[in-house]
């Protein structure tokens, strides 16, 4: 697979940035002799017969050019853990108010889910809807800050997954497939167009400090993807990333020192064709940029009281993540690609996984994420950057219209909602429907395939030709389908 | 849900290229021992595939490589064979031997060795997807799976035939039901992942997957094809390739999971008594945390209670066994509402109470880790199903949509050539012990191909056919068929079957081992062929001119540098600190973990104890192999150096090269704590001497000793890292460390070690 590897990056992208593009670039101020040599070896190579290994091992989250103009330079993902219901927040069924208590209809068949035995009575929800903005789209009382930004968000009513259980329906909204082991959507945005700064990892996941999305860390992983390409954890603090700092004992002076050494003893032993030596020469560089770069990018204390008064941090209900939303937006703002951020993980309290309550469950819930989330998409409207920020909002299911335990919903993944701004998205819009009760999604119906089809060409890809041979078959993020959803693009 | 299964791309392919019209393609061909070739420099030769290898470079005008240097040559062939690095003991050996036949001395030792099972097999673990708990979300641990790890390193330790060891792996149980490692070799059908999780369950989709993991599995490992990775709809080809597909998988269908024990009533019962006497042991302790929690929860619970609407609380106020229908639904509706979670029971706790509980949560994990050993198991398969099920083809792969009946069968392209062979029959008729036979006929077409072109890409860094899983239309073609088929046929001959003279047109003299010519499927013979060959001793320096006209080596005018994988490298580290602890076999260790990691593993429950360390320290310095393989969560190390998931097959480990590998390199606990090791092995070896010590140093770490140049800045470097640190006030208080540590002398050293270790040198090997 190595040798797949090591020429696919970029053999199917035409016309990727050369290494020199990307030096001239990276700025003076790297200070790596190992940069200007591979910058020379490249120079030299254009003009002989010498093979130019050089291009087999670039940095691997070099930037490059993807197929078409791009809409959005990056992404957001913001991930709700355990499944929102969309009767309770964006998508408003009258009909099911009007039948709470009554037995499902015959003509709906028997609802499938992973714990209830689909003969619960129907359940109403226990929310209001209102009417907001120029578009008069209807968003829940749960959701009272998002609701103003409705003119932004394209709400897409009509989502279907091909899972009622957990792991295998966040591997597919986030992998494209249900089984595990496929590299993860931020993985194949970061392999098809790199990263536009050095300075911090290309794709960064947020979690839920209480804990993990059931899916596990397989959910960014990078699958049979080149490791380079994983996502990398990143925490609110003084130590954003694992091994970023000189362990104690050891100051910054002498690891610079130590680092000089380690490279002056590799250029010695640097052969012609040893680009690949020389890449790691260069890792060296890249990680101590990261050390120098990463503590100030999640460095909140920079922000004006205004913001972080707007992503609610003065808050105890929001701070968590409200700052979570604010760091995102400061990578974004710095140049990473793709950052997945999870509300909920760890115990089901924490999870918007309402079997037992939905009352009880969505207005916690809710309250942690509805104005850090609003704030996310105003702070960047107003800096200029919702235009080039591709802001996705989703989950794995939605939830059954009938009752679980008298007052909860189990899985529904026949019809649920997503929305997503920004980044070339026709804001006030909303795409699809579920029938009357809110059970199956009938109108143009969208899977997270047709969900990933339309962010890689938000992001100027192609997601038939971004491929990985992979024992023997041509690894594509949507499998066999994925159709761009042409209603939500400006 | 997998539901959707993935058809069959590869033999899709095999159908299409079958039709009368097409040739059929190359590896379904049975492999015809070609002649050796001529050559003009008849020296080079050590054996034949030398001669294949330097017909194609004397066609293009091209003189392979000069041989390595001893030093280099020795750090090669130990790395290829054990996955360590030569001790300077081994490299001063091999320099100062003079005979003619020193190196084949060396691989016969290296061969000898128990590393190379623990190498060889971590290669074999990769192939078979081999992990240690299920995926997905529970991602629960496979207690017993090591077996399975252990016999994979010992079948190839005592160099177990290749047909044997595939014909244990896919019918141990039938060919001998009361050999208890021959039950764990089939292990190999149920190394992948598994999908288990409460609620509603669809047996037939369970089943359907188990069904594809193993079929897929067969496919990668044995066939080197993708057998179940396409969707057949979406594909224009002919239903019958898909028939293809599940008869392949029919030959399973009388199988399912076992778990073989073999226990005398006695060590039934003496394990019972040490059962009991463990939970006897727990048991106050979960008491005593009960009672702390007693109060909060009933409070909680109130809480809860007061807020029920009214027909909750009037069912419960019902006596249990007199409540109607209505209320006992109600009832149990409330029971679920009134449910307080261990979460919301620590969040009430007073400080007082949650730091008791917490010592005795302390305590409780402690005793945990006396669990008695649980009773041998063989975690595999056997014919447990009767009546065998019927095998349907699967309409989209979706179990709820049978269509056809299939019966067991081989797959029409490769075996069509083979009047010989069964009609398609089920099981037990044609089963799991045919599908063997098959596989390990000598004359298949794919086996030993596919086999001795693994064997080739971890020698080379790359495959004659340099996709070792995909012997389809997709992968790529061989770069030397010839050789292939000369390996291929070499390996499968019945050892001592040829006469190695009569075919190879060669004098006598040049032929190192008749034996080797006919490997009767030993893989350390293959082996040995291989790694005494003029082709591998070749220099990996480069030439400009050779380059310019094969750029990717693919006629191997020298050797490519292989960057060592991430086991490898923690296993180097380990090494050359002279901490590594060599004990073989045995359950899994947990070595500590960075907390991040930790706080990566999934759990709904308490997360206190979710990754219990060995007690043992030692224990964490033993190889990788040993350590536990959970498929979910991944040392940050091995992870970053493109150690595979576990999901899929891997044949060929990814080479990445990014910024995250340099910091776990320069910055974790485990680098800085080798380190230091590593000074004290250094100090103790070579107690006085500092240029004699950086000489040490050199040959431990890179395998030879620094030039003047090298030299020079390594003693400014000492210097200046000694003089950095005085300058600056003291670090932390170093707990653990020696107590010379708290010179800057030691710090300096320390530096320099990590320094090493962070080389190209040491993560390349030429």
């Amino acid at each position: 697979m190595s040798n797949e590897f090591l020429k696919s990056p970029t053999a199917h992208l035409p016309g990727a940035f050369t290494r020199r593009d990307l030096l001239f670039r990276a700025g003076s101020g790297l200070g790596g002799l190992a940069l200007s040599c591979m910058l020379a070896q490249e120079r030299a190579s254009a003009d002989s017969r010498v093979p130019s290994p050089g291009r087999r091992f670039p940095n691997p989250l070099a930037p490059r050019i993807p197929h078409f103009p791009p809409k959005a330079k990056s992404v957001i993902f913001l991930f709700m853990v355990g499944g929102p219901s969309h009767m309770e927040t964006f998508d408003p069924k009258p009909a099911l108010d009007r039948m709470h208590g009554e037995k499902l209809p015959e003509s709906f068949g028997v609802i499938k889910s992973q714990f209830t035995d689909g003969r619960m009575k129907l359940m109403g929800s226990a929310w209001k809807f209102k009417k907001y903005g120029l578009s008069g789209i209807e968003v829940s009382d749960l959701f009272p800050h998002v609701a103003k930004c409705v003119d932004d968000m394209a709400v897409i009513r009509s989502c279907y997954a091909d899972s009622f259980i957990h792991a295998p329906a966040m591997y597919q909204m986030v992998s494209g497939r249900a089984a595990q082991g496929h590299p993860s959507v931020g993985s194949w945005v970061t392999y098809g167009l790199g990263c536009e700064t050095e300075n911090l990892p290309a794709y960064c996941v947020l979690t839920q400090p209480e804990g993990l999305p059931e899916g596990g860390a397989p959910m960014w992983g990078a699958g049979y993807l080149p490791a380079a390409f994983q996502g990398t954890l990143l925490r609110n603090g003084p130590k954003p990333i694992m091994d970023l700092d000189p362990p104690p004992g050891m100051g910054h002076s002498e690891q610079r020192r130590m680092l000089d050494y380690v490279r002056e003893m590799n250029e010695m032993t640097l052969t012609p064709d040893g680009t690949d030596l020389s890449a790691r020469i260069a890792s060296y560089e890249l990680a101590f940029r990261m050390q120098q770069h990463a503590p100030e990018a999640v460095d909140l204390r920079k922000e004006t009281v205004e913001t972080k008064a707007l992503y609610g941090v003065d808050d105890p209900a929001t701070a968590e993540f409200g700052s979570r939303c604010l760091l995102a937006r400061r990578l974004v703002e710095r140049g990473v690609r793709f950052v997945q951020l999870y509300s909920g993980g760890g115990p089901v309290s924490i999870q918007w996984d309402a079997h037992d309550n939905m009352v009880e469950n969505h207005t916690k819930m809710c309250r942690l994420v509805d104005k850090p989330i609003a704030a996310l998409l105003k702070d960047l409207k107003r800096r200029g950057m919702l235009d080039e920020t591709l802001v996705v909002w989703g989950s794995e299911f939605g939830r059954t219209p009938i009752s679980q335990n008298g007052k909860g919903r189990d899985h529904n993944p026949s019809g649920y909602t997503i929305w997503m701004a920004g980044g070339g998205v026709q804001g006030g819009r909303i795409i699809g429907a579920t029938d009357e009760i809110g059970y199956r999604a009938v109108e143009d119906r969208v899977h997270a395939r047709d969900i990933h089809a339309t962010i890689l060409h938000l992001l100027g890809l192609d997601h038939l030709r971004l491929t990985y041979l992979h024992n023997g078959r041509n690894e594509r993020l949507t499998d066999f389908a994925g159709e761009v959803i042409h209603k939500a693009l400006a | 849900m997998t539901s959707i299964l993935h058809a069959i791309l590869s033999l899709s392919l095999l159908h299409a290229d079958s039709g009368a019209a097409r040739p059929t393609h190359w590896s379904f061909r049975k492999p015809v021992r070609p002649p050796v070739p001529k050559v003009k420099n008849v020296a080079w030769v050590r054996n034949p595939l030398d001669a294949f290898i330097l017909s194609r470079l004397e066609s293009k005008g091209l003189a392979p490589s000069h041989e390595a240097g001893r030093r280099t040559l020795l750090r090669r062939v130990t790395f290829d064979l054990t996955g360590l690095p030569p001790t300077p003991q081994e490299i001063d050996s091999f320099v100062g031997d003079r005979s003619t036949k020193a190196y084949e001395k060396v691989v016969k030792r290296l061969l000898a060795s128990p590393r190379f099972g623990e190498r060889w097999g971590q290669h074999w673990l990769d192939v078979v997807r081999y992990g240690e708990t299920n995926g997905y979300e529970h991602d629960g641990e496979r207690p017993q799976a090591w077996r399975y790890r252990d016999y994979v390193i010992e079948a190839l330790n005592r160099d177990e035939p290749y047909d044997q060891f595939l014909t244990d792996q896919i019918a141990g149980d039938l060919v001998a039901p009361n050999d208890f490692n021959k039950r764990v070799a089939t292990g190999f059908l149920r190394a992948g992942p598994q999908h288990l999780t409460g609620g509603n369950q669809d047996a037939d989709l369970n089943r359907q997957e188990w069904l594809t993991e193993a079929t897929t599995g067969i496919g990668n490992a044995a066939l080197g094809l993708t057998v179940g990775c396409a969707r057949c709809h979406d594909h224009k080809y002919d239903p019958i390739p898909q028939a293809d597909y599940y008869r392949l998988q029919a030959f399973f269908s009388a199988a399912d999971n076992s778990e073989y024990k073999s226990v005398t009533p006695d060590e039934q019962k003496a394990y019972d008594a040490k059962v009991k006497a463990y939970k006897d042991k727990l048991k106050p302790i979960e008491d005593q945390i009960a009672v702390i929690e007693k109060p909060y929860r009933a409070k909680l619970r109130a809480k809860r209670m007061a807020t029920l609407p009214p027909e909750y609380k009037e069912a419960l106020a019902v006596e249990s066994g007199k409540r109607n229908a209505k209320q006992k639904e109600l009832a149990g509706e409330a029971g679920v509402q009134l449910n307080v979670s261990w979460d919301e029971a620590l969040k009430a706790l007073n400080p007082d109470d949650r730091a008791r509980r917490t010592a005795l949560r302390v305590q409780l994990h402690k005793l945990e880790l006396e669990e008695p050993e649980p009773i041998r198991t063989a975690m595999g398969v056997s014919d447990v199903l009767k009546p065998v099920p019927v095998m349907h083809i699967l309409e989209r792969g979706d179990p709820h949509v049978p269509g056809k009946v299939v019966a067991a069968g081989f797959p029409a392209a490769i075996a069509s050539q083979d009047p010989s062979l069964p009609a398609a029959q089920a099981p037990p008729a044609l089963g799991r012990v045919a599908l063997a036979q098959w596989l390990t006929r000598p004359d298949h077409p794919l086996t030993a191909r596919v086999m001795v072109n693994r064997i080739w890409h971890y020698c080379f860094g790359k495959g004659i056919v340099e996709t070792p899983n995909d012997f389809g239309l997709n992968g790529k073609r061989p770069s030397n068929q010839e050789l292939l088929d000369w390996l291929a046929t070499s390996f499968a001959a019945p050892a001592a079957d040829r006469s190695p003279t009569a075919e190879s047109g060669l004098p006598s003299s040049l032929i190192p081992h008749p034996s080797s010519l006919a490997c009767g499927w030993s893989v350390k013979s293959m082996l040995e062929l291989i790694v005494t060959s003029s082709a591998y001793r070749q220099s990996s320096d480069y030439d400009a001119v050779k380059a310019g006209v094969d750029p990717d080596n693919r006629l191997l005018w020298h050797m490519n540098r292989k960057r060592l994988d991430g086991e490898a490298i923690r296993d180097s580290v380990l090494f050359c600190s002279g901490q590594i602890n060599l004990q073989m076999g045995g359950p899994w260790i947990k070595v500590p973990l960075e907390p991040e990691v930790v706080d990566t593993i999934f759990t709904e429950s308490e997360p206190d104890n979710l990754w219990p360390v060995d007690p043992n320290p030692r224990q964490h310095a033993r190889r990788t192999i040993y350590l536990h393989r959970k498929r979910n969560v991944r040392l940050p190390m091995l992870a970053a150096f493109d150690q595979p998931d576990m999901m899929s097959s891997c044949a060929a480990r990814g080479q990445s090269v990014h910024a995250l590998q340099s910091l776990i390199l320069v910055n974790s606990d485990f680098m800085q704590a080798q380190s230091r090791e590593m000074v004290n092995r250094l100090i103790n070896e070579v107690p006085k001497d500092k240029s004699l010590r950086i000489k040490r140093l050199f040959t431990i770490t890179i395998g030879r000793i620094p030039s003047a140049r090298e030299f020079s800045k390594t003693q400014q470097f000492l210097k200046d890292q000694a003089a950095i640190k005085r300058g600056q006030p003291a670090g932390p208080s170093a707990g653990g460390v020696p107590r010379r540590a708290r010179t800057d002398q030691f710090a300096a050293w320390t530096d320099l070690c990590l320094a090493m270790l962070n080389l190209n040198e040491f993560i390349y090997v030429q």
